[in-house]
Protein backbone atom coordinates (compact mmCIF):
# COMPACT_ATOMS: atom_id res chain seq x y z
CA UNK A 1 0.00 0.00 0.00
CA UNK A 2 1.64 3.60 -0.84
CA UNK A 3 2.32 5.55 1.85
CA UNK A 4 -0.64 7.73 3.20
CA UNK A 5 -3.13 5.63 1.60
CA UNK A 6 -5.81 5.32 3.79
CA UNK A 7 -8.59 3.85 1.12
CA UNK A 8 -10.40 0.81 2.19
CA UNK A 9 -8.64 -2.10 0.56
CA UNK A 10 -10.12 -5.82 0.47
CA UNK A 11 -8.65 -9.09 -0.86
CA UNK A 12 -11.38 -11.65 -0.82
CA UNK A 13 -8.94 -14.38 -1.76
CA UNK A 14 -6.24 -12.74 0.18
CA UNK A 15 -3.09 -11.33 -0.97
CA UNK A 16 -2.14 -14.37 -2.92
CA UNK A 17 -5.43 -14.79 -4.62
CA UNK A 18 -6.86 -17.77 -5.14
CA UNK A 19 -6.60 -21.08 -7.50
CA UNK A 20 -9.83 -22.86 -9.32
CA UNK A 21 -9.99 -25.46 -11.10
CA UNK A 22 -10.95 -24.87 -14.42
CA UNK A 23 -11.82 -28.78 -15.89
CA UNK A 24 -15.57 -27.08 -15.54
CA UNK A 25 -17.45 -23.87 -14.60
CA UNK A 26 -16.42 -23.57 -10.64
CA UNK A 27 -17.64 -20.48 -8.75
CA UNK A 28 -15.55 -19.09 -5.67
CA UNK A 29 -16.20 -18.42 -2.86
CA UNK A 30 -17.98 -21.89 -3.05
CA UNK A 31 -21.54 -20.90 -1.20
CA UNK A 32 -22.67 -17.48 -1.28
CA UNK A 33 -21.42 -14.22 -3.13
CA UNK A 34 -18.39 -11.98 -2.56
CA UNK A 35 -19.43 -8.42 -0.62
CA UNK A 36 -18.69 -5.88 -3.06
CA UNK A 37 -19.22 -3.85 0.11
CA UNK A 38 -19.51 -0.23 -1.51
CA UNK A 39 -16.06 -0.66 -4.20
CA UNK A 40 -16.81 0.89 -7.42
CA UNK A 41 -13.61 -0.25 -8.45
CA UNK A 42 -12.12 -3.82 -8.31
CA UNK A 43 -8.55 -4.58 -9.72
CA UNK A 44 -8.98 -8.22 -10.93
CA UNK A 45 -5.96 -10.43 -11.53
CA UNK A 46 -5.49 -13.50 -13.72
CA UNK A 47 -3.48 -16.09 -14.61
CA UNK A 48 -3.31 -20.09 -15.18
CA UNK A 49 -1.23 -22.97 -15.03
CA UNK A 50 -1.43 -25.87 -17.06
CA UNK A 51 -1.65 -27.30 -21.09
CA UNK A 52 -5.04 -25.51 -21.70
CA UNK A 53 -4.67 -23.53 -24.67
CA UNK A 54 -7.32 -20.88 -23.54
CA UNK A 55 -9.41 -19.89 -20.35
CA UNK A 56 -12.06 -17.37 -19.27
CA UNK A 57 -12.71 -15.88 -16.26
CA UNK A 58 -16.31 -14.65 -15.51
CA UNK A 59 -17.10 -12.14 -13.22
CA UNK A 60 -20.91 -11.88 -12.32
CA UNK A 61 -22.65 -9.57 -10.91
CA UNK A 62 -26.19 -9.90 -8.40
CA UNK A 63 -28.75 -7.46 -7.18
CA UNK A 64 -29.24 -9.95 -4.23
CA UNK A 65 -29.63 -13.84 -3.56
CA UNK A 66 -32.30 -14.13 -5.22
CA UNK A 67 -31.05 -12.74 -9.11
CA UNK A 68 -30.04 -13.91 -11.96
CA UNK A 69 -26.26 -13.46 -12.84
CA UNK A 70 -25.41 -10.30 -15.41
CA UNK A 71 -21.38 -10.97 -17.00
CA UNK A 72 -19.68 -7.23 -15.39
CA UNK A 73 -16.55 -8.32 -16.03
CA UNK A 74 -14.19 -11.33 -18.35
CA UNK A 75 -10.88 -12.30 -19.20
CA UNK A 76 -9.78 -14.74 -21.39
CA UNK A 77 -6.01 -15.93 -21.41
CA UNK A 78 -4.04 -17.90 -23.88
CA UNK A 79 -1.00 -19.60 -23.27
CA UNK A 80 0.79 -16.41 -24.91
CA UNK A 81 -0.50 -14.31 -22.37
CA UNK A 82 1.69 -12.76 -19.28
CA UNK A 83 1.71 -14.58 -16.13
CA UNK A 84 -0.17 -11.98 -14.33
CA UNK A 85 -2.93 -9.84 -16.45
CA UNK A 86 -5.05 -6.83 -15.26
CA UNK A 87 -8.28 -5.57 -15.94
CA UNK A 88 -10.06 -2.70 -14.02
CA UNK A 89 -13.44 -3.50 -13.31
CA UNK A 90 -15.96 -0.57 -12.95
CA UNK A 91 -18.69 -1.91 -11.08
CA UNK A 92 -22.66 -0.68 -11.79
CA UNK A 93 -23.88 1.52 -9.29
CA UNK A 94 -24.86 -0.24 -5.76
CA UNK A 95 -24.34 -3.59 -7.14
CA UNK A 96 -24.09 -5.97 -3.69
CA UNK A 97 -22.62 -9.17 -4.78
CA UNK A 98 -20.90 -10.76 -7.39
CA UNK A 99 -18.48 -14.55 -8.00
CA UNK A 100 -15.83 -15.45 -9.70
CA UNK A 101 -16.13 -17.92 -12.17
CA UNK A 102 -13.53 -19.63 -14.29
CA UNK A 103 -14.05 -21.80 -17.48
CA UNK A 104 -11.64 -24.28 -19.93
CA UNK A 105 -12.31 -23.04 -23.42
CA UNK A 106 -10.06 -26.13 -23.89
CA UNK A 107 -11.48 -29.50 -23.83
CA UNK A 108 -8.84 -31.60 -24.07
CA UNK A 109 -6.53 -30.71 -21.79
CA UNK A 110 -6.84 -28.97 -17.94
CA UNK A 111 -6.02 -26.18 -16.11
CA UNK A 112 -5.83 -24.36 -12.87
CA UNK A 113 -6.51 -20.36 -12.89
CA UNK A 114 -5.32 -18.25 -9.89
CA UNK A 115 -7.00 -14.85 -9.69
CA UNK A 116 -6.85 -11.78 -7.13
CA UNK A 117 -9.21 -9.46 -6.45
CA UNK A 118 -8.24 -5.94 -4.98
CA UNK A 119 -11.47 -3.62 -4.22
CA UNK A 120 -10.51 -0.45 -3.25
CA UNK A 121 -13.07 2.06 -2.20
CA UNK B 1 -8.61 2.44 -19.88
CA UNK B 2 -9.80 4.49 -22.39
CA UNK B 3 -11.36 7.80 -20.86
CA UNK B 4 -13.06 9.84 -23.57
CA UNK B 5 -13.27 13.92 -23.05
CA UNK B 6 -16.60 15.18 -23.76
CA UNK B 7 -16.31 19.00 -25.45
CA UNK B 8 -18.91 20.45 -27.23
CA UNK B 9 -20.59 16.51 -27.72
CA UNK B 10 -17.26 14.95 -28.90
CA UNK B 11 -14.58 13.72 -28.26
CA UNK B 12 -11.82 12.38 -29.83
CA UNK B 13 -10.17 8.38 -30.14
CA UNK B 14 -6.80 7.66 -30.37
CA UNK B 15 -6.55 4.25 -33.01
CA UNK B 16 -3.10 4.45 -33.86
CA UNK B 17 -2.40 0.54 -33.93
CA UNK B 18 -5.96 -0.18 -33.03
CA UNK B 19 -9.09 -1.24 -34.44
CA UNK B 20 -12.67 0.42 -34.59
CA UNK B 21 -15.22 -2.10 -34.66
CA UNK B 22 -18.74 -1.15 -35.01
CA UNK B 23 -21.81 -3.30 -34.73
CA UNK B 24 -23.94 -3.17 -38.02
CA UNK B 25 -26.23 -5.10 -40.04
CA UNK B 26 -25.10 -7.72 -41.58
CA UNK B 27 -21.68 -8.00 -43.02
CA UNK B 28 -22.32 -5.63 -46.03
CA UNK B 29 -22.66 -2.53 -44.20
CA UNK B 30 -20.37 -0.85 -42.90
CA UNK B 31 -18.08 -3.33 -44.05
CA UNK B 32 -14.06 -1.78 -43.01
CA UNK B 33 -15.34 -1.36 -38.96
CA UNK B 34 -18.36 -3.89 -39.01
CA UNK B 35 -17.84 -7.13 -36.65
CA UNK B 36 -17.66 -9.16 -38.84
CA UNK B 37 -13.81 -7.90 -40.05
CA UNK B 38 -11.82 -10.27 -38.89
CA UNK B 39 -9.40 -8.38 -36.11
CA UNK B 40 -10.40 -5.02 -37.93
CA UNK B 41 -7.33 -4.71 -38.75
CA UNK B 42 -8.04 -3.76 -42.63
CA UNK B 43 -5.50 -1.56 -44.66
CA UNK B 44 -7.08 0.81 -46.96
CA UNK B 45 -8.25 3.56 -44.25
CA UNK B 46 -8.98 7.24 -45.73
CA UNK B 47 -10.40 10.38 -44.13
CA UNK B 48 -13.65 9.46 -43.65
CA UNK B 49 -16.99 11.06 -41.82
CA UNK B 50 -19.78 8.35 -41.03
CA UNK B 51 -22.81 9.98 -40.23
CA UNK B 52 -26.03 8.93 -39.28
CA UNK B 53 -27.94 11.12 -41.87
CA UNK B 54 -26.88 8.67 -44.49
CA UNK B 55 -27.66 5.34 -45.59
CA UNK B 56 -24.36 4.71 -47.90
CA UNK B 57 -23.32 1.49 -47.08
CA UNK B 58 -19.80 2.24 -46.45
CA UNK B 59 -20.62 5.68 -43.97
CA UNK B 60 -24.14 5.18 -43.55
CA UNK B 61 -24.32 5.10 -39.54
CA UNK B 62 -27.84 4.48 -39.75
CA UNK B 63 -26.66 0.86 -39.75
CA UNK B 64 -25.42 0.87 -36.82
CA UNK B 65 -26.87 -2.11 -34.64
CA UNK B 66 -26.63 -0.75 -31.64
CA UNK B 67 -24.42 2.25 -29.99
CA UNK B 68 -21.98 0.61 -29.11
CA UNK B 69 -18.08 0.86 -30.61
CA UNK B 70 -15.19 -1.26 -29.63
CA UNK B 71 -11.69 -0.50 -29.92
CA UNK B 72 -9.72 -4.10 -30.28
CA UNK B 73 -5.63 -3.29 -29.31
CA UNK B 74 -3.99 -6.41 -30.93
CA UNK B 75 -0.75 -5.61 -29.50
CA UNK B 76 -1.70 -5.72 -25.43
CA UNK B 77 -5.29 -7.68 -26.39
CA UNK B 78 -7.27 -5.63 -24.25
CA UNK B 79 -10.76 -4.43 -26.13
CA UNK B 80 -11.99 -0.81 -24.68
CA UNK B 81 -16.35 0.06 -25.51
CA UNK B 82 -18.36 2.42 -25.04
CA UNK B 83 -21.98 2.51 -24.91
CA UNK B 84 -23.93 5.37 -25.62
CA UNK B 85 -27.61 6.09 -24.59
CA UNK B 86 -28.36 7.60 -27.98
CA UNK B 87 -27.23 7.30 -31.45
CA UNK B 88 -24.40 8.39 -32.44
CA UNK B 89 -24.29 11.64 -34.67
CA UNK B 90 -21.41 10.85 -36.99
CA UNK B 91 -17.84 9.46 -36.61
CA UNK B 92 -14.92 11.76 -38.23
CA UNK B 93 -11.63 9.46 -38.69
CA UNK B 94 -8.64 10.27 -39.84
CA UNK B 95 -6.09 7.71 -41.49
CA UNK B 96 -1.85 7.81 -42.71
CA UNK B 97 -0.73 5.57 -44.55
CA UNK B 98 -3.89 3.49 -44.79
CA UNK B 99 -4.25 3.33 -41.09
CA UNK B 100 -6.83 4.32 -38.93
CA UNK B 101 -5.03 7.78 -36.60
CA UNK B 102 -8.34 9.30 -34.63
CA UNK B 103 -11.84 9.26 -34.67
CA UNK B 104 -13.68 12.14 -33.37
CA UNK B 105 -17.13 11.11 -32.34
CA UNK B 106 -20.11 13.18 -32.35
CA UNK B 107 -23.51 12.93 -29.83
CA UNK B 108 -26.05 15.21 -30.01
CA UNK B 109 -27.23 14.20 -26.84
CA UNK B 110 -27.16 11.73 -23.83
CA UNK B 111 -24.47 9.93 -22.03
CA UNK B 112 -21.50 7.87 -22.97
CA UNK B 113 -20.31 4.23 -20.46
CA UNK B 114 -16.67 3.12 -21.06
CA UNK B 115 -15.81 0.12 -19.83
CA UNK B 116 -12.75 -2.58 -20.98
CA UNK B 117 -12.46 -6.30 -21.22
CA UNK B 118 -9.02 -8.47 -22.08
CA UNK B 119 -9.17 -11.35 -24.66
CA UNK B 120 -5.93 -13.62 -26.04
CA UNK B 121 -5.45 -13.03 -28.68
CA UNK B 122 -8.40 -10.62 -30.02
CA UNK B 123 -7.87 -12.28 -33.69
CA UNK B 124 -8.60 -15.86 -32.63
CA UNK B 125 -11.64 -17.67 -34.56
CA UNK B 126 -12.44 -20.58 -33.54
CA UNK B 127 -14.91 -21.52 -35.17
CA UNK B 128 -14.37 -20.11 -38.54
CA UNK B 129 -17.03 -18.10 -38.90
CA UNK B 130 -15.46 -14.89 -39.85
CA UNK B 131 -16.35 -13.07 -36.87
CA UNK B 132 -13.61 -13.25 -33.99
CA UNK B 133 -14.42 -14.82 -30.80
CA UNK B 134 -13.82 -11.62 -28.46
CA UNK B 135 -16.76 -9.98 -31.01
CA UNK B 136 -18.81 -13.26 -30.78
CA UNK B 137 -22.20 -13.46 -28.96
CA UNK B 138 -21.94 -17.22 -28.67
CA UNK B 139 -18.57 -17.62 -27.38
CA UNK B 140 -18.21 -17.25 -23.09
CA UNK B 141 -16.10 -14.11 -22.25
CA UNK B 142 -16.76 -12.37 -25.89
CA UNK B 143 -17.38 -8.56 -25.97
CA UNK B 144 -21.38 -9.00 -26.90
CA UNK B 145 -21.74 -11.69 -24.29
CA UNK B 146 -20.56 -9.45 -21.51
CA UNK B 147 -23.49 -6.94 -22.99
CA UNK B 148 -26.25 -9.21 -23.05
CA UNK B 149 -25.97 -8.29 -19.30
CA UNK B 150 -26.90 -4.61 -20.60
CA UNK B 151 -29.77 -5.96 -22.61
CA UNK B 152 -28.31 -6.30 -25.36
CA UNK B 153 -28.89 -8.82 -28.32
CA UNK B 154 -26.19 -9.32 -31.22
CA UNK B 155 -27.44 -11.23 -33.90
CA UNK B 156 -25.18 -11.48 -36.88
CA UNK B 157 -26.30 -12.43 -40.50
CA UNK B 158 -28.17 -10.80 -43.13
CA UNK B 159 -29.70 -7.60 -42.78
CA UNK B 160 -33.72 -7.16 -41.48
CA UNK B 161 -36.05 -5.59 -43.36
CA UNK B 162 -36.50 -2.03 -42.26
CA UNK B 163 -39.47 -0.12 -42.29
CA UNK B 164 -39.45 3.00 -42.94
CA UNK B 165 -42.04 6.54 -41.84
CA UNK B 166 -41.78 10.19 -43.56
CA UNK B 167 -43.06 13.06 -41.65
CA UNK B 168 -46.01 14.21 -43.61
CA UNK B 169 -47.96 17.73 -43.39
CA UNK B 170 -51.85 17.29 -43.64
CA UNK B 171 -51.79 17.80 -47.26
CA UNK B 172 -49.37 15.48 -47.97
CA UNK B 173 -46.53 17.43 -48.35
CA UNK B 174 -43.00 16.53 -46.52
CA UNK B 175 -42.36 18.13 -43.00
CA UNK B 176 -38.75 18.97 -43.36
CA UNK B 177 -35.90 20.11 -40.41
CA UNK B 178 -35.07 23.52 -39.71
CA UNK B 179 -32.12 23.11 -42.20
CA UNK B 180 -33.84 21.79 -45.03
CA UNK B 181 -33.79 17.36 -44.38
CA UNK B 182 -35.83 15.18 -44.65
CA UNK B 183 -36.76 13.05 -41.35
CA UNK B 184 -36.26 9.56 -41.62
CA UNK B 185 -37.65 7.08 -38.83
CA UNK B 186 -36.35 3.25 -38.65
CA UNK B 187 -39.06 0.70 -37.14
Amino acid sequence: MAEGDTRNRKYPFGLTGTALDAGKTIQKPDSGFINIDGASVIWLTGSYTGSATSVTIVVDGYADEDDDADPIATMTLDSSSAENMHAKIQVPPGLPFMTLSAKNNDSTNSAKIKSIINMVR
Amino acid sequence: MLRPLLANNKFSLDLVGKSLVIFAYGQDKLQKYNQWTEDGQKTGYTDETLSIDSTADDTGLFWMIRPVLAILNPETNYIDYLIFSHPIKSIKLTAESGALVTAVVEIAYGTVQVGQLFYAPVDRDINSDGKPDCLDSSIIGSLPWLLKGHGFSYEGGPAPVLKYAQFLTADGKKFLTADGKEFLVRA
